[in-house]
């Protein structure tokens, strides 16, 4: 919630007839405080963060809010000619078809266009990322069971052409 | 008395249950994930409690957390809601060893019916009927079972539900295949890989009795249809379910209430039935031990709050009206509206809401967390909303849900509106008694 500068003067129009000095107001995420002096009123207004939220028992790591966030800055990639395998879509970014299951793919691993090298998980629907290239993985670059966005990139792979 | 509920879940869920508290004058507290921090709920309730980050096995599938939460807030009872840990045995003992009343069933009840084994075992004792079927360990026993049961059979997981696991099998030469898969599948969704079979029925309904039991007494609030279902996940709801013989629909009542009485069930539950068109028989399926989420369409015919009644029976008290004093009046139909993508294979589709217009008016009623600018994160499931209509009779409740969705408007995301509306004019769906093959054919279609 936020108050305008015209539901404070609209506040200051109530108590202005009112025998008070001064009005502390806290509501749902903003705090006032106006005092009367012999200028008029001054007033002091500030967004409160998290109303109402009190931080849970047991220390909670705060992870970045599941929406639409800017992608980050990419690695440059440490040699050339190799293709980017991007997650497409929002999700949580698995390596192993289940935990404590070996990856789909490490660095080295041979893999077809078709070739499952990554889970992402979106709404409780798990979806399987294929390399879209026939080569070898070079590099990983997203980590396991973090949040990826659309187009982030997951993997690089060694197209096997530019191999030979 | 409970004065202080502590919510332990999200969305549209969670908002109906502070609606009920906020009637009854019970204060609410609702434990949020981050991602949740500034949801619809998390502003409606007295107040929130973090629990931890936004993945759910950080945060609403954690019983330690969850119930540190609700220590911390000094609630005297916790509402599990439906999902996350809804049914889990753990949390109604870590509340009992927390002085905290559950409110749901005792853990025996969730205990007996949370292993469909057990709950086949449970439900055979109560002298319900059962689909041809049996346990299997190997595929020498799977083929012998498929061979007395008769073709197709259907292999499910013994700790499953929602789907998954569960497999057709048409061809015995399939069978070993199939069993491997489903074992396989079975033990990476519920780390449990033991699997039953059972007669696959082609032409079936899904029909199920909501239950309330006080420990002592139990009565029903009569049927519901869930047959509109993709990979067993329910879209389009309805109470009563129609096209039912008066004398079947009492034997399926009847049926429901002699299963939880023999339970000695405690508190609002569900008795699924499978009903099998081509035989005119219904088999017990399972029993869901918590709010459902098509709960709706009862209470809009019966009149009734069920979370309040959830939290009357928690309280101790006995029900509050009997079976005779249930009156069901007219026809009610319940859409779920999901972030979801009927044209791309149903991906879902998480993000922020832009606009969120939902109808209102006589008999009809939205149960919803969404509102524009909410953020629908891509860690929990894809209920945005649930519209709910009530009619004199079916053919009205049909003709109010079409004028309903028509008036809905959800941008940003995708979601499933227009999927809904071709179902609502689909000859099979209006005329009544769809069975659950209704869905996947119309999408094998393409309409």
């Amino acid at each position: 919630m936020n108050l305008t500068q015209q539901d404070i003067d609209s506040i200051l129009h109530v108590i202005d007839d009112s025998p008070y000095d001064e009005l502390r107001l806290e509501t749902n995420g903003v705090s006032v405080y106006l005092k009367r002096s012999a200028e008029g009123w001054t007033q002091q207004q500030q967004t409160l963060k998290q109303p109402q939220l009190l931080q849970g028992a047991t220390a909670a790591t705060q992870t970045a809010i599941a929406q639409a966030a800017p992608l980050a800055a990419e690695t440059p990639a440490t040699e050339a000619g190799l293709v980017d395998v991007r997650a497409s879509m929002v999700g949580t970014f698995y390596r192993a078809p289940q935990p404590g299951a070996a990856p789909f793919v490490g660095i080295g691993t041979r893999v077809d266009v078709n070739s499952v090298i990554a889970i992402v998980e979106v709404m409780k629907l798990m979806c399987s990322i294929p390399a879209g290239v026939s080569g070898e993985v070079r590099e990983i670059l997203a980590e396991d069971a973090q949040l990826v966005q659309k187009g982030q990139l997951l993997m690089r792979v060694k197209p096997a052409a530019a191999n030979a | 008395m409970i004065h202080k509920l502590f919510i332990a879940n999200r969305g549209e869920i969670a908002l109906r249950i502070i609606r009920s508290c906020q009637q009854l004058g019970i204060e609410t507290v609702l434990g949020v994930s981050v991602a949740d921090q500034h949801s619809t709920p998390a502003k409606l309730a007295d107040s929130t409690v973090l629990l931890g980050p936004a993945p759910a096995a950080d945060s609403y599938l954690n019983i330690d957390r969850v119930i540190a939460a609700a220590r911390q807030s000094g609630a005297d009872a916790l509402h599990p809601g439906y999902g996350f840990l809804s049914e889990k045995t753990g949390l109604a003992e870590a509340c009992a060893a927390n002085g905290i009343v559950f409110v749901g069933p005792a853990p025996a009840h969730l205990l007996a019916v949370g292993d469909k084994l057990r709950a086949r075992h449970a439900a055979a004792e109560a002298g319900l009927p059962l689909v041809p079927g049996a346990a299997i360990s190997t595929a020498v026993d799977a083929e012998a079972l498929a061979r007395s049961i008769g073709l197709p059979v259907l292999l499910k997981a013994v700790g499953g539900g929602g789907g998954r696991g569960m497999k057709v099998v048409r061809k015995l030469d399939e069978l070993a295949a199939l069993v491997t898969l489903a074992g396989a599948e079975a033990k990476a969704a519920f780390a449990d890989a033991r699997l039953y079979m059972e007669r696959y029925v082609e032409n079936g309904r899904h029909i199920e009795v909501q239950v309330l039991g006080d420990g002592v007494d139990v009565i029903h609030l009569g049927t519901r249809d869930c047959s509109v279902q993709r990979r067993y996940q329910k879209l389009i709801e309805e109470a009563p379910a129609p096209v039912l013989k008066p004398e079947l629909r009492a034997a399926i009542e009847q049926a429901a209430v002699a299963f939880a009485r023999h339970l000695q069930y405690r508190s609002a539950g569900t008795v699924e039935f499978l009903y099998d068109c081509d035989r005119e028989a219904f088999y017990f399926l399972e029993m869901n031990a918590r709010i459902q989420v098509e709960h709706p369409v009862t209470e809009m015919i019966c009149g009734v709050d069920l979370i309040a009644q959830q939290i009357r029976i928690a309280e101790g008290r006995p029900l509050g009206f009997r079976q005779q004093e249930v009156l069901q009046r007219g026809h009610s139909i319940e859409c779920r509206l999901n972030a979801e993508d009927p044209a791309n294979d149903f991906m879902p589709s998480p993000g922020v809401v832009t606009e969120a217009v939902f109808p209102s008016g006589p008999g009809v009623r939205v149960d919803t967390h969404i509102e524009a600018g909410s953020v629908v994160p891509p860690n929990y499931d894809s209920l945005l909303a649930k519209l709910i209509v009530h009619g004199s009779d079916r053919a009205d409740a049909v003709q109010k849900m079409q004028q309903a969705l028509a008036r809905c408007h959800i941008n940003g995301i995708v979601t499933n509106i227009g999927l809904l509306q071709r179902l609502l004019v689909e000859p099979a769906f209006v005329q009544g008694g769809a069975t659950t093959a209704l869905l996947p054919a119309m999408l094998a279609k393409g309409v």
